[in-house]
């Protein structure tokens, strides 16, 4: 049987985080399961099995819903590593 | 806009003190507390934005588990007015300007007519005897009502509107020629001819043909009869009517022109000065203290601006700009031109409801004019009312 005949993206299923990057002014992370660490430069967010974090400067966060984060500021990298945290 | 809705829109910015802030952030998205704008203040503190009815909630849960919280701001419409409750005098001068800004706008301030020959203080009389008048409320005139009265009783008058555009009321008038007699249509009567002529085209609505195609006829003389003859064999019988009808004479008209060769024209040195005056009402405040006209020779413009709350709704406050263009006296020699003239002078003719068959132009010099002689044969229409 062939893989993905819907053609639907395997993250909308298995429900991986999703990050949106404009620019580098601001970063939307969706389908995050809480904040770990917030700094003026750094915000990590627990997402499934790993972190992700938002390293840049004067970060904030613009609105924060269940599972939804917005973030503004000078956004210098965003990486995810392998890990729990807990929240 | 965006900043408008965020002031109307009721939210509390506070400040959140105590260890691992993330702990509050974390609860009140899992909450769905609408948190917006949260910035870091230092290691143990961050300040963060929220809905007015989430508030008591997060303080509560922050009081429960140690932490401090302090409002730094109340922003929205709730806490402004809030604000105001105590401002008797303000709340009391509003309401007075609602109420003044009502009674101003509900009636007429300035008026202005619109008509091609109406005589203004005359038509400005009969708006005043139906009380269209400035201080009159517009609520109480019945506009399509006083129209039709007046169009009934002025038969001179023949269209009669008032619109109003804001505060500002504009009579729409359009006239009869005064000179002409209007006999009521109940009374019988005759049409004679008003100039002097041949008879080109008769045609009778009601009524006897008085004068037959091509016979002259002179001012005065009767075109068609106010009276029908029925012919029964012995019995004949006369019943007067309101004789109508059109009637076309043939004219001839005679134009002596005479223009001086020499002329003085202005010619415009580039200088120019403005002069502003304020409009309230009907009354004009000069913003100017010169009296006197700037220029010796000058070309004048007015122009008038009425401010406007929306399209159409016009305040009786305006500024009126005086613009003032030197002129210099040039002396030039008028262009002769006999095509042109003679133009001109057709022209002239036409603008009369004249039309204008066909026609002669002479042209002579004499000293320092030129005399131009136009000759036309026209067609107009002749014949007023004239009671039996």
């Amino acid at each position: 049987m062939k893989d993905n005949v819907l053609e639907i993206p395997s993250g909308m299923v298995t429900g991986a985080p999703r990050v949106e990057l404009w620019g580098n002014r601001y970063v939307l992370i969706e389908g995050c399961k809480g904040l770990l660490r917030f700094e003026k430069d750094i915000i990590e967010l627990k997402a499934r099995s790993f972190v992700i974090a938002v390293h840049g400067f004067e970060l904030e966060i613009k609105s924060m819903s269940r599972g939804c984060i917005e973030i503004g500021g000078t956004v210098l990298s965003v990486d995810m590593r392998a890990g729990e945290g807990d929240v | 806009m965006f900043d408008v809705i965020k002031s109307i829109r009721t939210s509390v910015t506070l400040s959140v003190t105590g260890p691992y802030v993330e702990k509050i952030i974390n609860m009140a998205s899992l909450s769905s507390f609408g948190i917006s704008d949260v910035e870091r203040l230092g290691c143990d503190s961050v300040r963060l934005t929220v809905a007015v009815d989430d508030y008591r909630k997060i303080r509560d849960f922050c009081r429960k588990n140690g932490y401090k919280t302090k409002i730094v701001q109340k922003r929205g419409l709730v806490f402004k007015t809030k604000a105001l409750r105590g401002r008797y005098g303000l709340l009391a001068g509003a309401a007075f300007f609602v109420f003044v800004l009502y009674i101003l706008t509900s009636r007429i301030w300035t008026m202005s007519l619109t008509s091609d020959n109406a005589d203004e203080g005359y038509i400005y009389d009969i708006a005043r005897e139906y009380g269209i008048e400035v201080g009159a409320r517009k609520k109480d005139l019945d506009i399509r009502q006083i129209n039709l009265d007046i169009i009934k009783k002025y038969h001179e008058l023949i269209y009669f509107n008032v619109n109003f555009y804001g505060c500002h009321a504009e009579i729409v008038v359009k006239q009869r020629g005064r000179d002409i007699e209007v006999v009521d249509e109940s009374l019988p009567c005759d049409i004679v001819s008003d100039k002097d002529g041949i008879v080109d085209r008769i045609l009778v609505g009601d009524g006897t043909a008085a004068v037959a195609e091509n016979q002259t006829v002179l001012k005065g003389d009767t075109l068609i009869l106010g009276e029908i003859t029925y012919d029964y064999g012995e019995d004949k019988r006369t019943v007067d009517v309101h004789a109508s009808g059109e009637v076309t004479l043939k004219t001839w008209k005679r134009l002596h022109w005479c223009i001086p060769k020499d002329l003085t024209v202005g010619e415009k040195t580039g200088r120019e000065t403005k002069r502003y005056t304020l409009i309230v009402g009907k009354q004009g405040f000069p913003l100017y203290f010169l009296e006197k006209n700037p220029y010796v020779c000058y070309d004048k413009r007015y122009k008038v601006s009425y401010f406007t709350l929306f399209e159409g709704a016009r305040l009786p406050l305006g500024l009126a700009c005086e613009s003032f263009a030197e002129l210099e006296p040039k002396k030039a020699e008028y262009q002769a031109d006999g095509e042109r003239l003679c133009n001109e002078m057709r022209e002239s003719l036409l603008s009369k409801d004249v039309d204008v068959v066909s026609g002669s132009f002479s042209k002579t010099e004499k000293g320092a004019f030129i005399l131009a002689e136009y000759e036309a044969e026209c067609l107009e229409k002749a014949g007023v009312e004239k009671v039996r």
